[in-house]
């Protein structure tokens, strides 16, 4: 009983801090992740990899955080649905998901888009495309730039850390050579 | 509660392996094993425990749900539409049933009714391959290997268990050993194709999913099984010739070291059910489990690609994990305990683990 209560602790140990839920397994959305729209939003799809239950659900938020109301939510087979009955204004929004798949996994993702829908008539139409074209690069790059400063920094973060603990593993394989060393000599004077 | 989780299902494992070993061996001529007696109360106690712990998923659905809506009405949808629920409300009935059936007839004395309860068993088994991770991507491909893959275990771990735990003596040895030995051979088979089948179907890239938790785990539960095969190996070859010559010679240690080193499996196992699998590995510094984070060297880059690159160190941890396993072995020979290859063998499991991590680029 105590070998198998020593066992069990080993495992947890390994085991700590792994119950996040954090991956997606969203197949397709429309909008997509990333998307910049510039056409009115009036339904918002999330299709999954597989079957998801009752009660999953997801809610929208704008910038600031607010929550805009997505009615009509609704949940066939794969794919999760809801409409909105007024048109958003244009800004950055946050689709936040969360679903049980038919594994029993309670799983939850975001999707960010932004609705950029020109202002102008439609008297300059062609015109307004192409600068919608310039404006929807600039962005992009925007956010490449932005993503790539993060990385930098949570790399410094890392480096840091590690240096900290680089002494652990040169640690470990000195002694996994001493019990080895040790342990051949300890079975080896064992009489036959 | 990933803890509680992780404890349910691997004892989930654990009554199911007790049961069909029980089944299976009360089937078996008493000329070719060792008497065996399970208590009643064992059996019984097992089959309660699948019932019970494999509510727990269940149990984490309505705990999320309950604050929402009703308790009964949140009770009622997810038993009556979930999977997972639907799946434990069979569990449920179908363990009721074997339950009955344990406890009015003398399932260990008559081979018909063992096979009857063997048969309730894998009904259970159908039941817990529907419910589990992999149906829910490829459903037909999912659902069949995770049952082939779960049988076969039951089958060769639960023989193992309940032969190494309810032993009353070791005579007719030899004679357990040809047949046990091709049976375990062909289950272990069985176990590594689906196993792979399935890990294909869950895990996109295996080297790529190694930085973060799921990947680990499935990592550990794989270097796991080679001190496994190398107390299959010492408990098949090596102890047949050994019972042989020497009738007093007591196997039973080593099928008790091998059993536990199978817990073990069954833990790691229980953890991988409780994580997300991978499907887009996409590595970020917000899913890189904390372990990984510990052992890794290098810098550890959102969308890193594994690479494997060994260097000295490297090299040498693996000479190392040999070494080990030769350890393992060596001490097998001189007669130490089995406790110590079992110790072994978990170093093997530590340096190899090492080498490999020290292996990425």
């Amino acid at each position: 009983m105590v070998k198998k209560f020593l066992i069990f602790s080993l495992i947890f140990l390994f085991s700590f801090g792994n119950d996040t839920f954090a991956h997606t397994h969203i197949e397709s959305s429309s909008p997509q992740s990333g998307e910049v729209l510039t056409a009115p939003l009036e339904e918002i799809t999330l299709t999954f990899e597989g079957k998801i239950e009752q009660s999953s659900s997801f809610t929208l938020q704008n910038a600031a955080g607010e929550a805009v109301s997505v009615d009509n939510i609704a949940i066939s087979e794969n794919v999760l649905s809801g409409s909105l009955t007024e048109p958003i204004e244009n800004g950055e929004y946050l689709i936040n998901w969360n679903i049980i798949g038919a594994d029993g996994h309670l799983i939850e993702g975001e999707v960010p888009f932004t609705v950029d829908v020109p202002v102008t008539e439609a008297t300059e139409n062609a015109e307004d495309e192409t600068l919608d074209e310039e404006v929807t690069g600039e962005e992009n790059n925007a956010t490449i730039e932005e993503s790539a400063t993060t990385n930098n920094d949570a790399a410094v973060e890392e480096s840091t850390e590690n240096s900290s603990s680089s002494y652990l593993v040169p640690t470990l394989i000195g002694i996994l050579i001493l019990i080895v060393v040790g342990s051949f000599f300890f079975i080896a004077k064992r009489k036959q | 509660m990933a803890l509680l989780g992780l404890l349910s299902q691997a004892l989930v494992y654990l009554c199911f392996a007790t049961i069909m070993g029980s089944f299976i061996l009360a089937m078996i001529p008493e000329a070719k094993r060792p008497t065996i007696e399970v208590p009643k109360s064992a059996l019984l106690a097992a089959t309660s425990g699948i019932a019970l712990f494999s509510f727990f998923p269940v149990f984490q659905i309505l705990l999320y749900l309950v604050p929402n809506s009703g308790f009964g009405e949140t009770l009622q949808s997810v038993l009556l539409t979930f999977e997972v629920g639907k799946a434990w409300l069979f569990t449920f009935i179908v363990s009721i049933i074997l339950l009955l059936f344990i406890s009015f007839f003398e399932v260990q004395a008559n081979k018909l009714y063992a096979s009857i309860g063997a048969a309730l068993t894998f009904l259970l088994i159908l039941s817990l391959g529907w419910s589990s991770h992999a149906s829910s991507y490829n459903q037909l491909l999912g659902f069949v290997s995770d049952t082939v893959h779960f049988t076969a275990v039951t089958v060769w771990v639960g023989i193992l268990i309940v032969i190494s735990w309810f032993s009353k003596n070791h005579q007719s040895w030899a004679n357990f050993l040809r047949w046990f030995t091709p049976v375990a051979l062909v289950c272990f088979a069985l176990t590594i194709v689906s196993g792979l089948l399935l890990m294909d179907i869950i895990v996109d890239d295996y080297t790529n999913s190694w930085p973060i938790s799921y990947g680990q785990t499935l990592l550990l539960k794989h270097l796991l099984i080679i001190p496994l095969i190398v107390f299959a190996a010492i408990n098949s070859l090596m102890i047949k010739k050994k019972v042989q010559i020497d009738e007093s010679f007591n196997p039973l240690p080593w099928v008790k070291a091998e059993s536990i080193l199978m817990l073990l499996i069954f833990s790691v196992t229980a953890a991988l059910g409780q994580q997300s699998p991978p499907r887009e590995t996409e590595i970020s510094s917000n899913n890189v489990s904390q372990l990984f984070r510990l052992v890794y060297q290098g810098q550890i880059q959102p969308n890193m690609q594994v690479q494997f690159a060994p260097n000295a160190t490297a090299i040498m941890l693996a000479v190392v994990t040999l070494l080990f396993l030769a350890l393992m072995i060596f001490s097998f020979i001189k007669k130490m305990p089995a406790i110590m290859t079992f110790v072994m063998g978990l170093f093997l499991v530590m340096s190899g683990y090492l080498s490999l991590m020290l292996s990425i680029q």
